[in-house]
């Protein structure tokens, strides 16, 4: 009887144990998905200021930019009210200063000397983004989703042909290639075949500004990822 | 006051009668410019939509020719030549628009040029040369296309200047046949590399990115909720998006080798829909602008109608200002009338002294007199009446008053009179009056005498001495006051004392009451044995 006791209390923490940990892991991803998506967004939209700059008549952009701005604050709700860890609460405090200065410069006018500003603020958001997501031990290389990747290409890709920091950004696109390359390794050969296209086109002529259609392509690669 | 309130409300009449004039004169104006507006306006909608027919034709022609260009002239040439001539069908429906309206005929020449353009190019589709962007770009878009987008533009755009109202409409008209040609750039252009399974240069990416950046959905939630839904029915900006976005996908599969998984069939047909879709909301918007330049449509009755109104009342104002004036006149006339009749009363109410009045008369009338036994005569008769009414008088009759003057006695004695009879008037019973005769002053052959009048018993106010002193100095006599036989006397003596160029004057100040002076000039003539014995 004593025996049977023991196993069922025994039974009965190990389910309790295991409830929690798995608990504190759903709770875990949920929060590293939503630190992700600040990561993503902020990247988004430096490159959609960029584009907007070039293309002020463009008004689904501006729609695009107010639905993202949005999105950030709601994930940075999430993450500061479901993190324990002290260290990304403290990172999430100094990063409210640059989603706020963010949203004030989209509430303004489009201007030249507010895209250095958007690049260093997003900037910003995206390494407190990269730091949280390490305070919860993400790997962004073991991570195969390419999203944040094709996010930056996007960023670098404006702030080159903005004439801001040419040479770093060309040397930043080439980077996220080669960890894209080796994410992609073992992906369905059309998803590869669309990302050999990309890459080409990256790789193309300096004088070769294509927004649109890298856009285009980009997003498409977003697509096929996501399914 | 009957009158003055006659005078406001005739003023006030007028003011009426030349707003109202103003009202309609200017309802007039603008009825007359809305009309001139309106009656462009219609013209300038059909020459409008007429550049638009031209545009499409020449944007199917400049796909079809892409096409064309693709196949290496493969393709059914009829095909091409059928569209060809729908163009140009188009094209000389315009210009037999512009003969029949000549108020356009300032682009006839922009026709027979771009006439000219399409057969040079037209000849370089025949040939299937191999410069596709000079024939699809630098033709077909700047040199034929462009021109008449510009037209079209410009007359939009002095519309929307004239109807302020549909300015809006106006300008989404525009953006969507902007958007409509953009398409057609990229349908174009994509279906030549099609036809060719061409891979795209670094030229060609830049410009289908550039064409690809132009294509604007047109924002038209400015426009009344009718033309949006209808509009919506054709364009959902988030599928349309979709679509273009889907097909970009498949055309860019295919840049690098030429490997697209779209053929131009395929291309054509997505496109040629969303061409459909824009042409119709196009066509909405047209309809719009119609109905609303009908709605506002003013017949010229209406303007007939307001310029007699205006010219009616100009009469009418012409005839108040008119009657307005003949009535100050006649006000003039007989205020006139009125002073001349109260003059006249004045005189006839003088009963007391039987003197003619007319002083052209009374100057003529100079002859010699023994002073002191006219005066002493006239005091007599007075002394009696003041007896009767218990008056006292005393009078002093200054020796040296020559015996024998020349002078007009019958103004003096008149003078005299009117003194006197004012004095005994207005003096109470028991009351005294002084009365001084007197050489003031003497000269060899003149003599002034002086004569003063001193009563106890009356005062006469400030006003009215300056009345009397006023018409002693010649000044207007009697305005409109109306004055007491007694007092007017003394007017009438001042104006009579004036005429012998004598002095009259008036003391109230004086401690014995008020004392009332005149002094007249005669001349010293030789006494008459009668005289002597007086």
């Amino acid at each position: 009887m004593l025996i049977i006791k023991k196993i069922f209390f025994t039974t009965l923490a190990i389910i309790s144990i295991v409830h929690t940990i798995e608990a504190s892991t759903n709770e875990d991803i949920k929060i590293i998905e939503a630190t992700k998506n600040i990561e993503y967004l902020s990247q988004n939209i430096a490159k959609e200021y960029l584009y907007l700059y070039q293309n002020p008549k463009r008004i689904e952009t501006k729609t695009k930019l107010q639905n993202e701005i949005k999105e950030l604050e709601d994930n940075f709700r999430f993450v500061a009210k479901n993190t324990n860890n002290i260290d990304s609460k403290n990172i999430l405090d100094y990063l409210s200063y640059s989603k706020d200065q963010i949203k004030e410069i989209l509430s303004a006018d489009i201007k030249s000397e507010n895209r250095e500003f958007i690049l260093d603020h997003t900037e910003a958001l995206s390494e407190g983004a990269q730091s949280i997501l390490i305070s919860y031990n993400y790997d962004p290389l073991k991570d195969k989703d390419i999203k944040i990747n094709l996010a930056n290409i996007s960023k670098f890709y404006m702030a080159i042909n903005a004439n801001i920091n040419p040479t770093a950004n060309r040397n930043n696109i080439q980077n996220e290639i080669k960890i894209i390359d080796t994410k992609l390794i073992n992906s369905s050969t059309e998803l590869k075949g669309s990302w050999h296209i990309l890459k080409n086109l990256l790789n193309a002529k300096e004088d070769q500004f294509i927004p649109n259609i890298i856009s285009i392509l980009i997003k498409n690669l977003e697509n096929m990822t996501k399914i | 006051m009957k009158k003055v309130a006659n005078g406001l409300l005739n003023l006030i009449l007028v003011i009426v009668v030349a707003v109202s004039s103003i009202y309609f004169i200017y309802k007039s104006y603008n009825a007359y410019k809305d009309y001139k507006i309106i009656q462009k306006s219609e013209k300038n909608v059909l020459f409008i939509q007429n550049l638009n027919t031209i545009i499409r034709k020449i944007e199917q022609e400049q796909s079809s020719s892409a096409v064309y260009l693709g196949y290496g002239g493969k393709t059914d040439f009829n095909q091409l030549e059928v569209i060809r001539n729908s163009t140009d069908l188009a094209i000389n429906n315009t210009k037999q628009f512009i003969q029949n309206n000549p108020k356009f005929s300032v682009y006839e020449q922009n026709l027979n040029s771009l006439l000219n353009s399409l057969q040079y190019v037209r000849s370089r589709v025949d040939v299937v040369s191999s410069d596709y962007k000079s024939i699809l770009f630098e033709y077909y878009q700047d040199e034929i296309s462009k021109p008449i987008l510009n037209i079209i533009q410009n007359n939009l755009q002095e519309l929307a200047s004239g109807l302020h109202e549909l300015k809006n409409y106006i300008s989404v008209y525009l953006d969507f046949i902007n958007f409509r040609n953009s398409i057609n750039k990229e349908k174009s252009f994509i279906s030549f590399l099609l036809a060719q399974s061409k891979k795209m240069n670094n030229q060609d990416l830049v410009l289908w990115d550039k064409i690809i950046e132009e294509q604007i959905i047109p924002i038209y939630n400015t426009l009344d909720t009718k033309t949006i839904t209808k509009i919506q029915t054709h364009i959902d900006t988030q599928k349309f998006a979709q679509s273009s976005f889907k097909t970009r996908v498949e055309i860019a599969k295919g840049v690098l080798n030429g490997d697209y998984t779209l053929n131009s069939t395929q291309w054509l047909y997505e496109m040629d829909k969303k061409t459909k879709n824009v042409i119709q909301s196009e066509q909405a918007i047209y309809k719009t602008l119609r109905n609303k330049t009908d709605n506002i449509n003013i017949s010229p009755n209406e303007i007939i109608v307001n310029i007699a109104i205006s010219l009616f009342l100009l009469l009418i104002l012409l005839y108040l200002i008119y009657l307005m004036k003949k009535n100050n006149k006649a006000k003039k006339n007989y205020l006139n009338n009125k002073r001349k009749e109260r003059a006249n009363k004045i005189k006839e109410n003088n009963d007391l002294i039987d003197i003619d009045y007319d002083l052209q008369e009374q100057t003529a009338n100079i002859e010699s007199f023994n002073a002191i036994e006219e005066f002493t005569s006239i005091m007599k008769d007075y002394t009696e009446k003041a007896d009767k009414k218990q008056i006292a008088i005393s009078n002093y009759i200054d020796p040296n008053i020559p015996i024998s003057c020349t002078g007009n006695l019958k103004q003096i004695k008149q003078v005299v009179s009117n003194l006197l009879n004012f004095a005994i008037n207005s003096t109470k019973s028991y009351g005294t009056i002084n009365v001084r005769i007197e050489n003031s002053a003497e000269k060899e052959e003149e003599s002034a005498i002086k004569f003063s009048i001193i009563e106890s018993g009356i005062h006469i106010s400030e006003e009215y001495r300056h009345k009397i002193m006023r018409s002693f100095y010649n000044e207007e006599i009697l305005k409109t006051e109306n004055l007491k036989t007694t007092k007017t006397d003394l007017v009438t003596t001042a104006i009579l004392v004036a005429n012998m160029d004598g002095i009259f004057e008036i003391n109230n100040a004086s401690e014995d009451g008020t004392v009332i002076t005149f002094a007249v000039s005669v001349k010293k003539s030789t006494p008459t044995t009668n005289d002597l014995v007086v």
